[in-house]
């Protein structure tokens, strides 16, 4: 990618980046059941004959992954920070190879006080790197940018969205 | 997930999650394009994509991996990012 090792370097301040730890492959239940996520069997790439629980099918997103090496460090001095650029795989039935990669960013922030504004922060900071402005949601008129909104019912939208 | 436009994820605490949306930059230029943004930011039409989210991750998945303190998590797609690549590495076919 283009832009990538703008993301590599220690550009992404404190945050560890965790690539070469995780796998590119998990379990079913650690895809979609433990996300709350469910199969509708047309998303994720599925392993014919997997070798153990852990490569059941290639994974879709790159939490698990995340979550894994927090619970796998929880000795360690919190906050636990990390991130993780990588590619995951998507079933695409419209393609002759029947799959297609995608390559995603995450980032996971552990620590005792949930810190939504720390992951936002992150957001805005890999945005300003990549060069594209932020707009308001209902700025129709801007060219191009990004913006945030609300999913999860509207506890959010008085309080914390008017100040984006 | 792309598909899965503004419908609550699971994943997140409920009210503690949002969903990021990128607007791409138009392609041509000149002035029937000019025309043609005007137009559909009058009428609020828009091609805005969503490339991911964040938020609070709900408990129930905190459980599931064992973790005892609260989570936050980011996650977005970076294709409409990238520049030119070795076709072999692009999901052209």
């Amino acid at each position: 990618m283009g832009r990538g090792p703008a993301f590599n370097s220690s550009r992404l301040e404190a945050f560890t980046d965790i690539a070469k730890l995780t796998s590119s492959k998990c379990s079913h239940e650690e895809n979609f059941e433990w996300l709350n996520h469910e199969d509708d069997g047309n998303t994720a790439i599925k392993i014919a004959n997997p070798k153990s629980l852990e490569f059941q099918v290639v994974r879709t997103t790159l939490i698990p992954g995340l979550l894994k090496t927090v619970r796998e460090n929880r000795s360690h001095a919190l906050p636990i920070k990390i991130f993780e650029i990588s590619e995951v795989g998507f079933k695409d039935t419209s393609r002759e190879r029947q799959t297609r990669n995608e390559r995603h960013a995450a980032a996971v922030w552990c620590n005792k006080t949930a810190g939504f504004e720390i992951v936002h922060g992150m957001l805005d900071r890999a945005m300003k790197m990549l060069e594209i402005p932020h707009i308001s949601s209902t700025d129709f008129e801007a060219g191009t940018g990004y913006y945030i909104r609300e999913t999860n019912g509207s506890y959010l939208a008085g309080s914390y969205f008017v100040k984006c | 997930m792309l598909t899965s436009l503004f419908l609550p994820d699971p994943m997140y605490f409920p009210g503690r999650a949002a969903t990021i949306c990128y607007r791409p930059p138009t392609e041509k230029r000149g002035k029937f394009a000019l025309l043609k943004h005007s137009v559909e930011s009058t009428l609020h039409l828009s091609h805005d994509i969503n490339i991911g989210t964040l938020g609070i991750l709900h408990p129930s998945v905190l459980e599931k991996f064992e973790i005892g303190f609260p989570c936050s998590a980011l996650e977005f797609t970076l294709e409409p990012f990238k520049k030119e690549m070795p076709g072999i590495w692009t999901n052209d076919d």
